[in-house]
């Protein structure tokens, strides 16, 4: 290799300018690119359901013929909440305040209310015998005993595989453990399985639902993950996010059948699949278009909100009201 | 280099422009060779200039390198291939000083001290000594050089060998997990090009072990020529040759059929571990060679470099092993005609074939199974144009491609092995087309035929060029390297996919727990094979400098500029951007007497993403019809009817997923903190302590589904089609990753005849997503559940080898052992949702990662050599004896599987113990 060193150090002054602007570069680069704006309005959006203890009051014609008159969580079915363009208050098609529809594409099938997203409050849960399909809401029982007993109060006894009643609370959990393979309580979430509120015991105060002396009423919360937010842009001069309307708050409660004790949003083809020797069998579980086409599913005795919430604000945290008993 | 290219001023001007070009740019290249730093001084430490000093080396083309000290009694010897060298030093009036054993390493400044003895007339010999402390490096990294390669029993595997390095782990697949970095998240060069998969960000070529010169691990706190690696850099440079003809032939061979076998093991809270059965058969045998020397003495040297590796490896009860049989062949030509310039050119290649490619499954009938053919080629030119004694210009071009070929296994009329049967009339090797295959589902048989074919196609096209100056003293007595880079990169990947027949039978179990009553459950039909092409171009450039304001400082900065556009396959861009990433690093020995190190710095890593990840959006693959078979009585069963309107429902005609518009490439911000001490000779403490901010990892959620609260059943859709996800790639805040890492250690460099070192790292990495697509955002209720330990949170991981030449020339034994222990990795338990099948979606019911930890893993290798002389050579044997204690913990658990007994199922363990024995000669 040549000694060129004259050369070379013709070469440095250009290459001082060359570590100067390295430097410059290193300090821009290090300021920039720092914010990045995704341009999604996403978020996790908070708040109560309410639904009024005469929602979940019901009068059962024991096997004696007499009648008692109850208030009881368990008959509180699941609560679908979703998240419309708007809702209409006196509906022209239904007897309740019901979501705006879409064109009616297929007969005898209402218009699509197209829903923004939604949740439930207590899910369709199946407990692991076949006789509890579509007939289990998770968040309504303190523990499998008090699931035996219910369903041994309305006179319903839960029946195992070959047909014989179940008694036990503990038969029934081992059950679920051995059909799903698992270990805990909170790996089935059919029963109370965490210290909710924080009082270091697990009762009836963690279930989803838990009574409100003051609104005579029972309160869960509920939240909606990762939902996109949508505004009605139409207003003139109106700020998404800050003064245009958004999308609208509207659900109801599944109340479970008086006869079969069963929710008329479970699908009993649906769901957990069960392959095991003869005893072959689906689960059960929530049909996919519930909150597409409510009024296939509403029926009587359900309860529904009158007055949807209008979500204009993401940090708000509402209240909604199941206020409305289908007749 | 003619005198008179650099006596213009136009020359000038043109240096000027480059410069100003490239300082808006950058390249991409890693390092191939190091350099030597000679500092000359008498007795009285006073610098002694014009000092002779010549250079020589076994694997030095050009032969020897002549330089005199400066000033300061200094000289810098550069772009040194790595090796061992030898410095003799001489000026009138003093005694002349031979140095032997000067080992260059890669990216490295080896810094050498030369004392003069004024008025002595003899010549000194001394051997130098490693540097226990490299006071210069900013970044965490670690060469391993070919003699701690051939010592160490780590398998003869690169993948194994990187792992002694703090902060590496197992990864998967081949692919090691690097400084928090996602197995597929690490770059692997070859003889300084850019050698990773494309598409899959994986190492993309097998390659002789025996062939590598070094390998550079770096794992943080690296130099934008190193590249956008949001993991680790794996950067293997092979030999060259040298002036002397060598041959090299070895045989392994290796044999893990050994008793005793145990491998139920319990996870750390209690929960048992299914037993995977044991591995049936486990040999492979590797046959290498190697051939170099010299074409020309001084001028031009060749490698030729061949390894056969198979393997006949059978698990878990399966009858026919998967048998891989690979040919890793290597030719490389390196001509330096004169001083100035320096050509190189090599060919690597790794056909190879696998046959009954399915080991997970023992319900396959031998021709059912499958085989993959894969394997390529890269091509490298390369020229290094040394302008001037301390500025070189790098210019190389590449070409790779690198292929899959899956299909089913030839069939034999050879009764003697349990492979694919040919049927009467069938020629030897015939591949089965046309006839559908049969897939068995819950426990029933693969049957007929292996279903599917598959060819892959990836294509890199590369050019880049670099441009050092180096020693470079500005106006304060600082010096600067200074590195300037342009790459371009051009990538394709074809594919051709599709069922044999254009029909796939799914079969379940007539009766139960019967595999061999086959009932057809449903198939599936396309029209004819799928070929699609997505592609990419990415231009990179880079700007670096090391600048020494004083002697016992270094401070590293520099950026790169990324512009990378990656496309789907309607020609569509998904993944683009221009991006910057800068790097502040900084080395200062505190004390100037190179025996401590206090290195901090910050740094920008950019992902700029795979075609993997583009393809999410390609239009290709779609439109298979589903048709319910006999076991649904034929129709109207889960929702599904065998008429028109039905039969996409399994796979829509059209991708449905889309591109969100404001994609941004990941990054990764990283801190470190490092310091070493040499507190005997030779002996030195190191800790580090790292930081690594993974964020915006690309995922992609669900537009479409509306789910319960805890994401188990579909309780609405947005686009009134709840049979399908509508999925959305984006690069939400949400997907992160967080990682920390304290490594703390003790090494002693090779001196006496041994080396060792031991380390401990605590690592944390807690986040939502193991790599980019994880499918973590997927199911919005889901999301509670998504951040947690993830499963490269192993916390406690150890670390230590030792190797001892034990003295007994002319014979030398060599002795090595490796100790790894790591820590349980965390692991999750996913639930099957109660949704319709066709959503069955894996759930969390508490937040990932902690459902339990495992139990330790650990192994222990020892290595034995013999080293015989004889008349013209030196023959070896060796003996390696892997996973001594035969630890068969699990590497991989199915999340969501647990079996009957309330067992979690793992599909893979740790290798069994294995012994290895290998004989070669060499001349």
């Amino acid at each position: 290799m040549p000694s060129e060193e004259t050369m070379v150090y013709r070469t440095i002054r250009a290459t001082r300018a060359g570590a100067a602007a390295v430097a410059l570069a290193v300090a821009g680069a290090a300021l920039g690119g720092c914010v990045y704006d995704e341009g999604l309005e996403i978020a996790n959006l908070r708040g109560r359901v309410i639904v009024p203890e005469e929602a979940v009051t019901r009068t059962l014609v024991l096997g004696d013929g007499t009648e008692q008159t109850i208030t009881d969580i368990k008959l509180l079915g699941p609560v679908y909440l979703g998240l419309f363009p708007s809702v209409e208050p006196a509906n022209v098609l239904e007897r309740y305040p019901h979501p705006e529809i879409g064109p009616q594409f297929r007969e005898d099938v209402p218009g699509d209310t197209y829903p923004y997203g939604g949740t439930t409050v207590g899910d369709l849960r199946f407990a692991c015998f076949e006789f509890l399909r579509c007939k289990v809401v998770s968040g309504r029982f303190l523990d499998y005993q008090e699931i035996v007993e219910w369903f041994r109060y309305i006179e319903q006894p839960i029946l195992d595989a070959s047909g014989a009643e179940v008694n036990s609370g503990e038969f029934l959990a081992q059950a679920c453990y051995d059909l799903l393979n698992v270990n805990t309580d909170d790996e089935v979430r059919i029963t109370a399985y965490e210290d909710r509120n924080g009082d270091d015991v697990i009762d009836d105060k963690d279930l989803d639902f838990v009574y409100d002396e003051a609104e005579h009423a029972y309160v869960g919360d509920f939240e909606i993950y990762q939902q996109e937010m949508f505004w009605d842009q139409s207003a003139e001069g109106c700020e998404p996010g800050r003064d245009c309307p958004g999308f609208s708050l509207w659900g109801w409660m599944d109340a479970p059948s008086k006869s079969s004790f069963q929710y008329s949003t479970c699908n009993p083809t649906l769901g957990y699949r069960n392959q095991e020797y003869n005893a072959n069998f689906t689960g059960g579980a929530a049909f996919p278009t519930l909150l597409n086409f409510p009024s296939t599913y509403i029926t009587n005795d359900d309860w529904v909100a009158s007055e949807p919430y209008q979500w204009n604000d993401k940090y708000a945290e509402p209240d909604i009201y199941l206020d409305f008993a289908v007749q | 280099m003619p005198r008179r290219f650099f006596q213009g001023r136009s020359v000038l001007a043109l240096l000027l422009g480059i410069l100003a070009l490239l300082l808006v740019s950058d390249s991409v290249w890693a390092a191939t060779g190091g350099q030597l730093r000679v500092v000359v001084s008498d007795e009285d430490e006073l610098p002694i200039p014009g000092v002779n000093l010549e250079l020589t080396g076994e694997s030095l083309i050009g032969g020897l390198q002549e330089k005199a000290s400066d000033g300061e009694g200094v000289a810098l010897f550069v772009e040194l291939p790595p090796g061992v060298y030898r410095l003799v030093a001489s000026k009138a009036g003093f005694g002349g000083v031979t140095i032997e054993g000067i080992q260059v390493n890669l990216n490295r400044t080896t810094i050498q001290a030369v004392t003069l003895q004024a008025g002595a007339v003899e010549e000194i010999e001394v051997k130098a000594k490693a540097k226990a402390v490299d006071v210069e490096s900013t970044s965490t990294s670690k060469v391993l050089t070919k003699d701690f390669l051939q010592r160490i029993p780590a398998g003869r595997t690169y993948q194994n060998a990187v792992q002694t390095v703090p902060g590496v782990t197992q990864g998967s697949g081949g692919n090691p997990g690097m400084a928090g970095g996602a197995s597929n998240e690490n770059t692997y060069m070859l003889d300084g090009a850019n050698i990773t998969d494309p598409v899959t960000g994986t190492f993309s070529l097998n390659f002789n072990f025996d062939a590598i010169e070094q390998i550079e691990v770096l794992l943080g706190g690296y130099m934008p020529e190193y590249g956008t690696s949001v993991g680790g850099v794996i950067n293997v440079v092979t030999e060259s040759g040298t002036n002397n003809l060598q041959m090299q032939t070895n045989i392994f061979y290796n044999n893990g059929n050994l008793a005793p076998k145990t491998d139920e093991r319990l996870a750390a809270d209690g929960l048992p571990i299914a037993p995977t059965g044991f591995d049936s058969q486990f040999q492979t045998l590797q046959i290498a060679q190697k051939l170099s020397g010299p074409l020309i003495r001084d001028k031009a040297w060749f490698v030729i470099s061949y390894q056969s590796a198979r393997s006949l490896i059978a698990r878990s009860g399966i009858p026919q092993a998967r048998d891989y049989d690979g040919h890793y062949i290597l030719a490389k030509l390196t001509v330096q005609p004169n001083p100035e310039h320096r050509l190189s050119f090599f060919v690597q290649s790794d056909p190879t074939t696998v046959d009954n490619t399915d080991q997970s499954n023992p319900f396959v009938k031998a021709e059912a199974q499958g085989r993959q053919a894969q394997g390529g080629f890269v091509s490298n030119l390369r020229w290094q144009w040394f302008l001037a004694p301390e500025m070189n210009l790098d210019t190389a071009i590449l070409f790779q491609k690198s292929f899959i070929e899956a299909n089913a296994v030839p069939c034999t009329h050879d009764r003697t092995r349990d492979w694919h049967p040919c049927r009467p009339g069938e020629q030897e090797g015939y591949v089965d087309w046309e006839t559908p295959g049969r897939v068995g589902i819950n426990g029933a048989y693969d049957s007929v035929n292996y279903g599917f074919y598959y060819f892959d196609d990836r294509l890199r096209y590369n050019a880049s060029t670099k441009l050092s100056l180096l020693s470079v003293e500005d106006r304060f007595g600082g010096t600067h390297d200074l590195k300037f880079g342009l790459e371009g990169n051009q990538i394709v990947w074809d594919q051709i996919q599709g069922y044999s027949g254009n029909t796939l039978y799914y079969d379940i179990n007539e009766v139960s727990f019967d595999p061999l009553s086959l009932q057809n459950y449903y198939w599936v039909e396309i029209t004819g094979p799928i070929k699609f092409r997505t592609t990419a171009s990415e231009y990179n450039a880079f700007a670096q400098d090391s600048w020494k304001p004083v002697s016992n400082l270094t401070i590293n900065y520099g950026t790169r500029f990324d512009a990378f556009v990656f496309r789907n396959d309607l020609g569509e861009p998904v993944l683009s951007g221009a991006l910057l990433g800068p790097r502040l690093f900084g080395a200062w020995d505190p004390f100037g007497d190179q025996r401590t190190k206090i290195a901090t710095g910050y740094g920008r890593f950019n992902d700029t993403g795979r075609l993997g990840v583009a393809s999410f959006t390609s239009a290709a693959n779609f439109g298979s019809k589903l048709y319910l078979g006999e076991y649904f009585g034929g129709a109207d069963c889960m929702g599904f009817l065998n008429s028109q309107s039905n039969l996409y429902s399994s796979s829509p005609k059209d991708n449905l997923a889309i591109a969100h518009d404001h994609l941004r490439a990941p990054r990764v911000d990283e801190l470190l903190l490092t310091l070493e001490r040499e507190v005997v000779q030779d002996v030195a403490l190191f800790t580090t302590l790292s930081g690594k901010f993974f964020r915006y990892l690309y995922e992609p959620d669900d537009r479409n589904l509306i789910w319960d609260s805890d994401g188990s059943t579909p309780i609405g859709s947005r686009f009134s089609d709840p049979d399908q996800y509508y999925l959305r790639l984006r690069s939400p805040e949400l997907a992160k990753r967080d990682y920390f890492r304290w490594d703390l250690g003790v090494r002693k460099v090779e001196s006496r005849r041994w080396a060792a070192e031991a380390s401990y790292s605590y690592t944390q990495s807690v986040g939502s997503s193991t790599n980019s697509l994880s499918g973590s955002f997927a199911n919005d209720p889901q999301t509670k559940f998504n951040y947690g330990p993830l499963n490269t949170d192993l916390r406690h991981t150890g670390r230590a080898y030792a190797y001892w030449d034990l003295p007994t020339d002319p014979w030398t034994i060599q002795l090595s052992a490796l100790f790894i222990y790591t820590d349980g990795f965390p692991e999750e338990r996913l639930y099957v949702s109660e949704g319709p099948q066709i959503y069955s979606y894996s759930l969390r019911v508490r937040p990932r990662g902690t459902y339990l930890r495992f139990n330790p893993n650990w192994t222990f290798n020892v290595g034995y050599t013999q080293n015989i002389d004889v008349r013209k050579g030196q023959i070896f044997v060796r003996l390696e004896a892997l996973n001594l204690f035969n630890n068969r913990s699990p590497e991989f658990v199915y999340a969501g599987l647990i079996d009957t007994q309330n067992r979690l199922v793992t599909s893979q363990r740790q290798d069994p113990l294995q012994l290895q024995g290998a004989i070669g000669y060499k001349f």
